[in-house]
């Protein structure tokens, strides 16, 4: 696990999206349909993200062949991870500030 | 001459048409096979990953397929998947090649030689259970020596042995 992890725009959006219900996992359509960040992106950032131990992700709770459709990966931020994002959420919000104050 | 332009113009004309029509036509049925286009696109992406990984991915990315809810969104995740999977490998490569090492007691490895093994990984993989001395296999020896070259002697010869361990792991733990 590494604390190491580059955040890109496109990652702090999955973050922010993540940070609303860290509760509850959501898979990787419902962050690419809230966020608009592609699956090209999605996938590797989940991936990085995961096997840095910020994310943990568990299969949906169904029966493939009962409901007829595959199961959903949902993602959830570990304890690790939502301490990560609280901080680079702050950090950027102050960024913003400023750059709003200086302009 | 007015008659021969007046009969270039009605070709002219029955031809786009019938062009028009054939391309609404093609244009349709290309617009109907996207999901399956897009499943192929899924299926050539997850051939891409680490054995241990096509299953999952291959059920979430089908997932999110059937989450699209256009066609041609389809298009566009098969095609976000297909680029995405060789990132995905490599953070699949590293976090497996993590827990490996945590439950062998590697965790001394100096970080250049997890380096050179997460380098060496995927060529060892692409040739693992080929019979020795076959064509494959020497191939795989001058691909290995490719990837040593660029590294300190002594650090790639601990890789090396490392990786053994893992294959030995690995054979233990599949028989």
């Amino acid at each position: 696990m590494s604390d190491d992890v580059r955040l890109s725009q496109q990652s702090l959006k999955v973050l922010r999206f993540l940070m609303e219900t860290p509760r509850e996992g959501r898979s990787g359509a419902e962050m690419s349909k809230a966020t608009k960040v592609g699956s090209g992106t999605l996938y590797p950032m989940l991936a990085r993200l995961e096997a840095a131990g910020w994310l943990t992700s568990e299969w949906e709770l169904i029966d493939p062949s009962e409901a007829g459709r595959p199961r959903r990966r949902f993602y959830k931020l570990t304890a690790v991870g939502q301490n990560h994002a609280r901080v680079a959420l702050v950090d950027l919000q102050f960024t913003i500030g400023e750059l709003a104050w200086k302009s | 001459m007015e008659i021969l332009i007046a009969i270039l113009s009605i070709v002219v004309l029955i031809t786009s048409v019938i062009g028009s029509i054939v391309g609404n036509i093609a244009a349709s049925e290309i617009y109907n096979w996207c999901p399956a286009i897009a499943r192929s696109i899924v299926n050539r992406a997850v051939a891409q990953l680490p054995n241990a990984a096509q299953e999952r991915y291959r059920e979430e990315w089908y997932a999110h397929l059937d989450e699209c809810p256009t066609k041609l969104g389809k298009i566009w995740h098969s095609i976000g998947c297909y680029f995405s999977a060789r990132a995905v490998s490599l953070s699949f490569v590293e976090n497996e090649y993590d827990a490996v090492v945590r439950q062998l007691g590697l965790d001394a490895l100096e970080p250049q030689v997890k380096e050179i093994f997460i380098a060496l990984l995927p060529v060892l993989k692409k040739y693992y259970g080929r019979p020795a001395g076959s064509e494959s296999a020497e191939i795989l020896a001058s691909e290995i020596d490719d990837v040593l070259d660029r590294y300190d002697e002594e650090d790639a010869e601990t890789a090396v042995e490392a990786y053994e361990k893992i294959i030995d792991y690995v054979q233990k733990y599949k028989s």
